[in-house]
C-alpha cells in the first residue's frame, strides 16, 4: 500500500523535476518490472498448456510408444510406457503382413471421391436453398436438416437392403454412393451463402447470366474458404468411416484402411504391437490433411457465426 | 433506347396484401423518372418488377414494343445499379464492368474498347486493376454505374444508388449523374427516399404511398400543385406547415380561422371557391416555410401569425425560425438578418396567395386535382 502511494506521488511529483538520467533509470526499472511480470504469466500458461496437452494427447503418444515396443516388452507386470529397446519392426511387418498400401489407396480413392462429390451436391442444394424462391423451400430445408437428427446406425440395415438389391455390393460405388451428400454439408453452404449480397445475384443475373455459370465463376471463388473447410472435414469423416465399409465390403482389395487394420489383430496371432503399428501409420494421412488445412476449417466453421 | 409502358401493374407478396397497386405509367423514351416515397411505399417493388427481379401479379409492362411480363431479366436488356454497388469482390474493377459484356460473348477486343471507353467517361481509368475493396464508396458507385452504361441498354434502373455515400459526395454524383443522362440521353428509372435527389434529377416524379401512385408531374408541377396534403408535405424542406381549422364569415367576405384561434385574411378566389362550401367543415391551410416572412411585403395579402421562437437555424444565406404558435409549431425560412431571437415573442407574416387548403376529411387539394389518364 505504501509503495502504490509513493510510485502515485512520486511520478507526477518528478516528471517535472526529474532529470533526464533519473528518467531513465525509472523507466529500465519499471520496463524489467513489466517484462518478467509478463514472462512469468506466459510460463504459466505454457507450461499448463503443455500438461492438457499431454493428457489429451496421451492414448496417442502411448500408441506411437507401444508400435515400437517389440511384443515381449508389452506384455509385462510393469508399467512400460516408453519401450526399452525401440526398433521399427512391427511397422515392417505391418506394412508386409496386410497389403497396408492397397488400403491407404482405397480409403484415399473413396475420401476424395466423397469429398468431390458433397462438395458438388451440397453448394448446389445450398445455392438452391439461399438463392432461389420457390415453394416449400423451407419446408424442404427443415427436412433436410431433420435428417441430421437421425443416427446412420437406424438407417443402416435398409442401406445395406437398398444396395444389395442393386448388386453393388464390395466395390468403390457402394463405399461413396451413400456419403455423396450430406445434411450437414447443405447446412454448412448455406450459411456461407446466406451472408453473401442478394444483390450479387440479382445483378448477374440482369447482365444475363444463368445460374450455373454464376455458380461457377462468381460464387465458388469467394466461398474457397467454406469449401476448404468443408473439405477437412468431410475427408477425415470418410477416412474415419468404419461400421459401413465393414458391412458392405468382403475382400480384401476393397478393404479400407479402418477394416484393414483390424486384420492385423485376429484371434490367430494377437499382436497389439502390430496393430498398434498399423494405427499409426494410418492416422498419419488424415493428421497431415487436419494440419494443412486447420486454418481453412476454423475459418469457414466460423464464418457466417461472426458478422464481419 | 426504348419506352417503358406500365399498365395497372399490381404486386401482391401475401394473401390481399398489396404492396403494389394500379400502378399505370408512361415512361418516355429518354427521360429520367424518379420514384420517391417512404419506405414500404412500393417504389423499390415496382422497380424491381420492371427488372424482372420480382413476379408482376397481375397488369402489364411493355419495353419498347415487348410485353415483358414473362422475360427473364438478362433478356430484358436493362442495367440496374443497386445500393450496395454489387461488385464482384474478387475480380477487379476491369473484370467487374466487362462481365456482362463477356457472358454476351462480345469479342475481348470490342470489350476491351468499351471498358476503356466507360472507364475515361466516368474518369475511373487508373483504378481499373484494382479490386472493390481497395474502392472508396464513391468510386465504387462510380464504376457500378460504369458497368451498367457499358451494356448500352435499353434504360437504366437505379435504386437509391447514392444514399450509401456521405452528404457532399452524394451531391457530387448527384451532378455527376444529371450530366451522364444529358449525354447518354438513355431512359432512367431512379428510386430514392430522399426529395432533394428526386427534385434535382427528375424530369417527372412519382410520387407513391401505400402502393399507390399520389401524383405524376415535374418537379416544379409538384411543388407548386400538390394533389393531396401527403404530396405537399413530402416534398420540400422543410417541409410545409399545415394548419387545421375551418372558414369563417367575416367582414367583406370569408376567414381561415384555426383551431388554435388565429384568423387568417382570404383572398378573393379563395374566398369564392371555400366559402359556403366549407362552412363548418374541417380545412387544413398548409403553407410552405418560404412563404412565411419576418415583414409583410407592401403588395400581397398577409396573415399574421405570432408565437415564440423555440428555435433559430441558422444557414448562411437564410436562416429558419421554429415558431411555437397556438396551433402548433411552424417553420418560417427567412432572411439572415430577421431580428427573430430564441425565446422571444414575434410575429411573421404568410403570403396568403401562396398558401394551399385541404379538405380535412380527405386531405385532398380543394385547389387542384391531379388525375392519372396513363
Amino acid at each position: 500500500m505504501d509503495t502504490v502511494s509513493a510510485l502515485q506521488t512520486a511520478v507526477p511529483l518528478s516528471r517535472s523535476r526529474c532529470t533526464k538520467a533519473e528518467l531513465e533509470a525509472l523507466h529500465r526499472k519499471m520496463g524489467l518490472a513489466a517484462l518478467r511480470r509478463r514472462r512469468i504469466r506466459s510460463a504459466v500458461l505454457v507450461s499448463l498448456n503443455v500438461v492438457m496437452a499431454l493428457f489429451i494427447l496421451f492414448p496417442l503418444l502411448y500408441a506411437v510408444s507401444v508400435s515400437l515396443m517389440p511384443g515381449s516388452e508389452l506384455f509385462t507386470m510393469e508399467m512400460n510406457l516408453l519401450p526399452k529397446h525401440p526398433d521399427f519392426t512391427n511397422y515392417l511387418r505391418a506394412w508386409t503382413q496386410v497389403p497396408l498400401v492397397r488400403f491407404i489407396f482405397n480409403s484415399f480413392l473413396v475420401s476424395g471421391c466423397i469429398t468431390l462429390g458433397q462438395i458438388i451436391t451440397c453448394s448446389l442444394a445450398a445455392f438452391a436453398f439461399s438463392f432461389l424462391n420457390f415453394k416449400g423451400k423451407n419446408l424442404l430445408f427443415l427436412l433436410v436438416m431433420a435428417t441430421m437428427m437421425v443416427p446412420g446406425e437406424a438407417t443402416i440395415i435398409s442401406n445395406y437392403l437398398t444396395v444389395s438389391s442393386l448388386g453393388i455390393l464390395d466395390s468403390y460405388l457402394v463405399l461413396i454412393l451413400p456419403s455423396l451428400t450430406s445434411a450437414m454439408g447443405i447446412f454448412l453452404f448455406r450459411q456461407f451463402y446466406m451472408t453473401f449480397p442478394m444483390s450479387l445475384y440479382e445483378s448477374a443475373k440482369l447482365d444475363g447470366c444463368s445460374n450455373l455459370r454464376f455458380i461457377v465463376s462468381i460464387l465458388l471463388p469467394l466461398t474457397k474458404s467454406a469449401i476448404g473447410a468443408m473439405s477437412v472435414y468431410t475427408f477425415i469423416n470418410a477416412w474415419n468411416m468404419y461400421m459401413w465399409p465393414l458391412l458392405v465390403t468382403g475382400s480384401q482389395e476393397m478393404r479400407t484402411v479402418q477394416i484393414g487394420i483390424s486384420m492385423l489383430d485376429n484371434t490367430d496371432a494377437q499382436s497389439i504391437t502390430l496393430m498398434m503399428a498399423g494405427v499409426v501409420s494410418v492416422i498419419i494421412p488424415s493428421m497431415v490433411i487436419f494440419i494443412a488445412g486447420q486454418k481453412q476449417l476454423i475459418r469457414g466453421m466460423f464464418s457466417g457465426a461472426v458478422k464481419g | 433506347m426504348a419506352e417503358i409502358v406500365l399498365k395497372d401493374v399490381c404486386k401482391v407478396f401475401e394473401k390481399d396484401q398489396y404492396a403494389v397497386s394500379n400502378f399505370s405509367l408512361h415512361i418516355r423514351d429518354g427521360e429520367f423518372v424518379v420514384f420517391v416515397g417512404p419506405s414500404g411505399c412500393g417504389k423499390s417493388t415496382t422497380l424491381r418488377m420492371i427488372a424482372g427481379l420480382e413476379e408482376i401479379t397481375s397488369g402489364e409492362l411493355w419495353i419498347g414494343d415487348e410485353l415483358c411480363n414473362y422475360t427473364d431479366p438478362g433478356a430484358r436488356d436493362l442495367s440496374m445499379v443497386f445500393q450496395n454497388y454489387a461488385l464482384y469482390p474478387q475480380m477487379t474493377v476491369y473484370d467487374n464492368m466487362a462481365f456482362s459484356l463477356w457472358v454476351r460473348k462480345v469479342p475481348k477486343r470490342e470489350i476491351r474498347r468499351q471498358v476503356e471507353q466507360a472507364a475515361d467517361l466516368l474518369g475511373i481509368t487508373h483504378l481499373l486493376d484494382r479490386r472493390p475493396a481497395a474502392l472508396s464508396g464513391g468510386q465504387k458507385q462510380r464504376v457500378a454505374i460504369g458497368s451498367a452504361i457499358l451494356r448500352k441498354p435499353r434504360a437504366f434502373l437505379m435504386d437509391e444508388p447514392l444514399s450509401n455515400l456521405d452528404a457532399k459526395l452524394r451531391t457530387h454524383m448527384r451532378v455527376e449523374l444529371a450530366a451522364l443522362h444529358h449525354k447518354l440521353g438513355t431512359t432512367v428509372i431512379y428510386v430514392t427516399h430522399d426529395q432533394t435527389e428526386a427534385m434535382t434529377l427528375a424530369d417527372r416524379i412519382v410520387v407513391m404511398k401505400g402502393g399507390y401512385i399520389q401524383q405524376v408531374a415535374t418537379p416544379a408541377e409538384l411543388y407548386n400543385r400538390p394533389t393531396n396534403q401527403f404530396v405537399a408535405g413530402f416534398i420540400g424542406s422543410p417541409a410545409m406547415n399545415f394548419i387545421p381549422g375551418r372558414v369563417c364569415r367575416a367582414k367583406g367576405g370569408a376567414a381561415f380561422l384555426s383551431d388554435g384561434g388565429q384568423v387568417f385574411p382570404l383572398t378573393a378566389a379563395q374566398a369564392e371557391k371555400l366559402w359556403p362550401l366549407y362552412d363548418n367543415r374541417a380545412v387544413v391551410l398548409g403553407i410552405r416555410p418560404e412563404d412565411i416572412h419576418a415583414d409583410p411585403g407592401k403588395a400581397g395579402l398577409w396573415g399574421e401569425m405570432r408565437g415564440a421562437v423555440i428555435a433559430r437555424e441558422a444557414l448562411g444565406h437564410e436562416a429558419i425560425v421554429h415558431l411555437d404558435t397556438s396551433d402548433g409549431e411552424y417553420a418560417a425560412r427567412v432572411a439572415p438578418d430577421c431580428r427573430a431571437v430564441t425565446g422571444q415573442e414575434t410575429t411573421l407574416y404568410l403570403q396568403m396567395e401562396n398558401a394551399h387548403f385541404f379538405d380535412g376529411e380527405t386531405q385532398q387539394n380543394i385547389f387542384y386535382q391531379w388525375r392519372n389518364e396513363e
